[in-house]
């Protein structure tokens, strides 16, 4: 048995689209850790909710002119198995209603977050 | 040293994390004992790869480095 299965990684990324050169890595590790088997959820509090919000995430370029954007990379990551949630509190504090944020997408509150750094084997905060 | 790869994955010019997904989706789609080759020119493709085998129940036979290419071959474990 792979000595990773049955893991679980909580990626929490508070980073929104304001920093563009702190939205990648966490979203890197989430799905580096689901193509290592494990169970991840990345959970988007504080401005990171900015980057679940409908046509955000494609204004970001990993590098000008590649066509690779933030959106393909979550795409991927979603892709790739890892769970998305976002903290319901944040949306209220910036105005984002549930219709603007994309697709798969968990609403979750502050209890649910408790809850999941016990349940987790790790947590990594961005 | 040979490793007979039965299976092989052009992933040059590919940065990290990418060279792992790609490992990652490729080997789903093998059966155990198959033999997977991994061409990769990612600086850290080597250590990344030999992780993600020990991690997911998979061999990491050994590598060989032409110039920048890197030739990762990892049996397929279960």
């Amino acid at each position: 048995m792979a000595d990773s299965e049955g893991k679980r990684v909580l990626v929490v990324q508070t980073s929104g689209v304001d920093r563009p050169r702190r939205t990648y890595a966490p979203i890197f590790y989430a799905m580096t850790a689901a193509a290592m088997e494990m169970e991840v959820l990345l959970w988007f509090t504080m401005e990171g909710t900015s980057q679940l919000i409908h046509g955000e995430a494609e204004k970001i370029e990993l590098e000008p002119g590649s066509g690779v954007t933030l959106k393909t990379m979550i795409e991927r990551a979603m892709d790739a198995g890892v769970q998305f949630s976002v903290c319901q509190q944040s949306m209220a504090l910036f105005n984002v209603e549930p219709k603007d944020i994309i697709e798969n997408v968990k609403i979750l509150g502050a209890a649910s977050i408790i809850d999941l750094t016990l349940d987790y084997d790790v947590v990594m905060y961005f | 040293m040979e490793f007979n790869p039965t299976h092989s994955l052009d992933d040059r010019g590919k940065r990290c994390p990418i060279p792992v997904l790609d490992t990652k989706k490729k080997m789903d789609t093998l059966q155990k004992g198959d033999v997977l080759e991994v061409l990769a020119t990612d600086p850290g493709a080597e250590p990344d790869l030999t992780a993600w085998a020990k991690r997911t129940g998979n061999e990491y036979l050994g590598h060989v480095k032409e110039g920048e290419v890197l030739r990762v071959y990892i049996k397929k474990g279960k």
